[in-house]
């Protein structure tokens, strides 16, 4: 196994590599937001390699997310971006399970996933060892509470505010008697 | 054996990819993207170097940078998309079709 770690390093980087180089080569919307997926889930194999499980499953739903977002902004506009979604459904379906497997397999199993002694060490609550998810949630929401706090405020803030971008203004209510002309 | 600087290094190649897309190419969704690469490799980057100090913090950083990329794909395709319906109405206008 441990002979296997620097192959797949490798074989990982080149893939990664290649879906960047993809981002930067494709034309068409649909296949740089694939050659993105590629990237990140180069990203999320390569963190999993080194045992940080909870930054992988963070990439994994970001990123997730981010194609979801795609195909929703993509659906819901009247204008040209909709041919955005022609033939990418499919695979978004595809890739979207693979994903969600993963985070379920990684939300069962990393709890418990032992720690390698570099930045993945295990730390413990009440005298018994956690696993990487835990112990990064822990610090996650101790001593980083306030950028997190912030950046999730930003997060909020700016999904209503790209909802009413995409939806447009809301229409406002006519009073009784009102003519439309 | 792989260490830290392996990761730095393929962050590096990423975060150079991601600048020539933000610069090169015109396509919104594209720039979106390479936006995206550099996120990715500001995540390697934090872990690599939580790998070599021995720290969960460079993890935990890491996850925030993740949601910090997350508020940025949100405005960017909020953004993307409020320009399209504006370009479209101005041209409506133009052609002195009514609005949908």
């Amino acid at each position: 196994m441990e002979q296997a770690v620097p192959i797949l390093f490798y074989c990982l980087a080149v893939v990664t590599i290649a879906g960047g180089i993809g981002v930067l080569v494709s034309r068409k919307p649909a296949r740089v937001a694939l050659s993105l997926l590629v990237v990140l889930t180069g990203v999320t194999a390569l963190l999993l390699l080194r045992s940080a499980v909870a930054l992988a499953l963070g990439q994994i739903i970001v990123g997730a997310a981010a194609v979801g977002l795609c195909m929703a902004v993509g659906k819901r506009s009247p204008t040209g971006v909709s041919s955005f979604v022609h033939g990418f459904a499919p695979v978004a379906v595809v890739v979207g399970l693979a994903f969600g497997a993963i985070v379920a397999i990684g939300a069962i199993f990393g709890v418990q996933a032992p720690g390698q002694g570099d930045g993945t060490a295990l730390t413990t609550v009440n005298g018994d060892p956690t696993g990487n998810v835990v112990a990064v949630v822990r610090e996650l929401f101790t001593a980083f509470l306030l950028p997190l706090s912030v950046v999730l405020l930003t997060l909020f803030a700016a999904t209503i505010g790209a909802r009413r971008m995409v939806l447009g203004p809301a229409e406002e209510p006519r009073g009784e008697g009102e003519v439309e002309v | 054996m792989i260490g830290a600087t392996h990761f730095l290094v393929l962050s590096l190649i990423l975060l150079c990819l991601g600048l020539m897309g933000m610069m090169m190419r015109r396509s919104f969704i594209a720039v979106l993207a390479s936006m995206q690469l550099a996120v990715s490799a500001a995540v390697l980057n934090f872990a690599a170097y939580g790998f070599r100090l021995s720290d969960l913090q460079g993890q935990t950083l890491a996850v925030v940078v993740l949601a910090a990329g997350a508020v940025q794909t949100v405005l960017g395709l909020g953004l993307a998309v409020g320009f399209v319906r504006l370009k479209e109405a101005s041209e409506d206008d133009a052609a002195g079709r009514p609005r949908s």
